[in-house]
């Protein structure tokens, strides 16, 4: 059995990973430039499919 | 200690470690990796992950399976058949890994997840399917931190990726040399300046790699990341891995069964002969090594017999062919790798102890050794007896193909050496392998002048 019990949740976790200093400072340059263009792609998807499911629905069954 | 022994290459991350105890192996989860643990557990990531076949399955035990007292828990996840490491790779295999790793953090960042390292040496394949192997890899993401893995990813995956895109598939090597991966000033400074243009090796490359230089001693404190910009950073790079394709290049052994001197008759003789040398090969059916393998074809005439089948050879490319005939095999227990025989892959990392030689992770139970011992006898001037001596060492038992010097490959290799290598003789090579071998069967194949033999170890 896994045991569990008495774990609490720790607010801080450890990274033995050396993240970089100059690694972490370019991901947050560059992931702000990418968000738009993934954020409207993402959205552009999504509406997408809901567009395709709902031409789907409305086809007449035969 | 209980009779347990620890991996040595398991020392780096403080959640936990892996160790073996009657050949099982075992990760005891240690107090400071349980919270995340249980989180990843409850929350179903790891279910969804074995579900979909990109973590490796693993049982839960009670701490007191642990081999300290310190185990919080244990898992015993299922077994790999070979153990490989990035640099035995081909391109499509480490293309392969970096995908999944990419699959696993979208999905992490998708739960409230993230991987808190992003090491290649974190995935193994099985078959010719990669799988992630570490479950304590998995953290909670706590604020808006950005991915503390970051560089490693680009260092193990990408730097080697577009190193051997656009420049050479043997500069896959380099992460022999740096076991952290290969560094990425280094990197920026070998690929070709049109990289630059390319705007996802312009930014995790090239720029990274300006960014580590210029901000080594900065404060990343006040980098911070929202989920939603994870996910975007996460989709970049797996659009840019997705991108990446295998340098076309010349190669030895690419053509070489187009180019071999067999006929039609001949080879189909020869793969008759091995497949029956192969159903009467003695001993266990669980690994079978194919040295000096190409692309695996014969390979997968033993792929019905054993487990699992390592196609090992040292020509990237045909590799490469190798795998991606695998992947569409029938039979997916053929794993190719690269190896190059006279310099095999060591032991090294820490103390020697964190990546095993090519021979500590042996011996198989059937060695294959076809249309190559002219090769390292002739073309490595190893003599015929030290040839024998390494069929020894990694095969219980062996399929060894002599070609002799009226050959018309050797005929070719000898016409740029003056040496006569007078010792190499088919009756020289039988008393080179009666030393360590009894030889069970040997046959001409028709057609050729050239003899199979289907040895067995002789243990004293």
């Amino acid at each position: 059995m896994f045991c569990f019990s008495n774990v609490h949740a720790a607010s801080t976790v450890v990274a033995y990973v050396d993240g970089g200093t100059g690694s972490m400072i370019l991901q947050a340059c560059v992931a702000g430039v990418l968000t738009s263009a993934y954020v409207v792609r993402t959205r552009w998807a999504s509406l997408r499919a809901l567009l395709s499911v709902r031409k789907s629905k409305n086809r007449p069954q035969e | 200690m209980n009779g347990a022994k620890r991996e040595p290459a398991s020392f780096r991350d403080p959640s936990g470690f892996v160790f073996w105890r009657d050949g099982e192996v075992f990760r005891q989860i240690e107090p400071p990796g349980l919270a995340d643990a249980a989180a990843v557990l409850e929350s179903g990531l790891w279910a969804e992950l074995i579900e979909a076949e990109l973590l490796l399955p693993a049982d839960r035990l009670a701490a007191s399976a642990g081999m300290t007292e310190t185990a919080a828990a244990v898992l015993a996840p299922a077994k790999i058949p070979f153990v490989s490491y990035p640099y035995e790779w081909c391109f499509s295999q480490l293309k392969a890994a970096a995908l999944l790793t990419l699959d696993i953090q979208r999905r992490c960042l998708q739960r409230g997840f993230a991987l808190k390292d992003a090491s290649a040496y974190n995935v193994q394949f099985v078959g010719t399917r990669p799988t992630f192997i570490d479950h304590l890899s998995i953290e909670r993401r706590i604020g808006d931190a950005p991915w503390q893995a970051y560089r490693q990813f680009c260092r193990h995956f990408l730097a080697p990726l577009a190193l051997m895109a656009f420049v050479d598939l043997r500069l896959g090597d380099l992460q022999r040399l740096w076991i952290d991966g290969v560094p990425l000033d280094l990197a920026s400074r070998l690929l070709p300046r049109s990289t630059r243009w390319k705007p996802g090796l312009a930014m995790h490359l090239h720029m990274h790699a300006r960014s580590e230089a210029k901000h080594h001693d900065g404060d990343p404190s006040r980098a911070q990341i929202s989920q939603t910009a994870q996910l975007a950073l996460t989709d970049s790079l797996i659009r840019t891995v997705e991108g990446l394709q295998p340098r076309r290049q010349g190669s030895t052994w690419g053509a070489y069964y187009a180019e071999t001197n067999y006929s039609h008759d001949a080879m189909q003789a020869k793969r008759e002969l091995i497949s029956r040398f192969v159903q009467a090969a003695p001993g266990q059916r669980r690994l079978c090594w194919d040295l000096g393998a190409n692309t695996g074809v014969f390979a997968q005439l033993a792929a019905h017999r054993y487990e699992t089948c390592i196609a090992w050879d040292m020509d990237p490319n045909a590799v490469e062919e190798g795998f991606r005939a695998q992947s569409g095999a029938e039979t997916r227990n053929v794993l190719p790798l690269i190896l190059d025989l006279t310099n095999p892959s060591p032991a090294q990392g820490w103390a020697h102890r964190e990546r095993h030689s090519w021979l500590e992770r042996g011996p198989a139970d059937l060695a294959m050794g076809l249309a190559l011992v002219h090769h390292l006898a002739i073309g490595n001037n190893v003599p015929l007896p030290d040839v024998a001596e390494l069929f020894a060492t990694c095969g219980r038992a062996a399929i060894v193909e002599f070609v002799p010097k009226s050959d018309s490959q050797v005929v070719r290799m000898l016409r740029t050496r003056t040496e006569p290598f007078e010792n190499y003789t088919e009756a020289q090579f039988e008393v080179a392998f009666r030393n360590r071998f009894r030889i069970i069967e040997s046959a001409g194949i028709p057609g050729t002048e050239r003899t199979l033999y289907l040895l067995e170890r002789v243990d004293s």
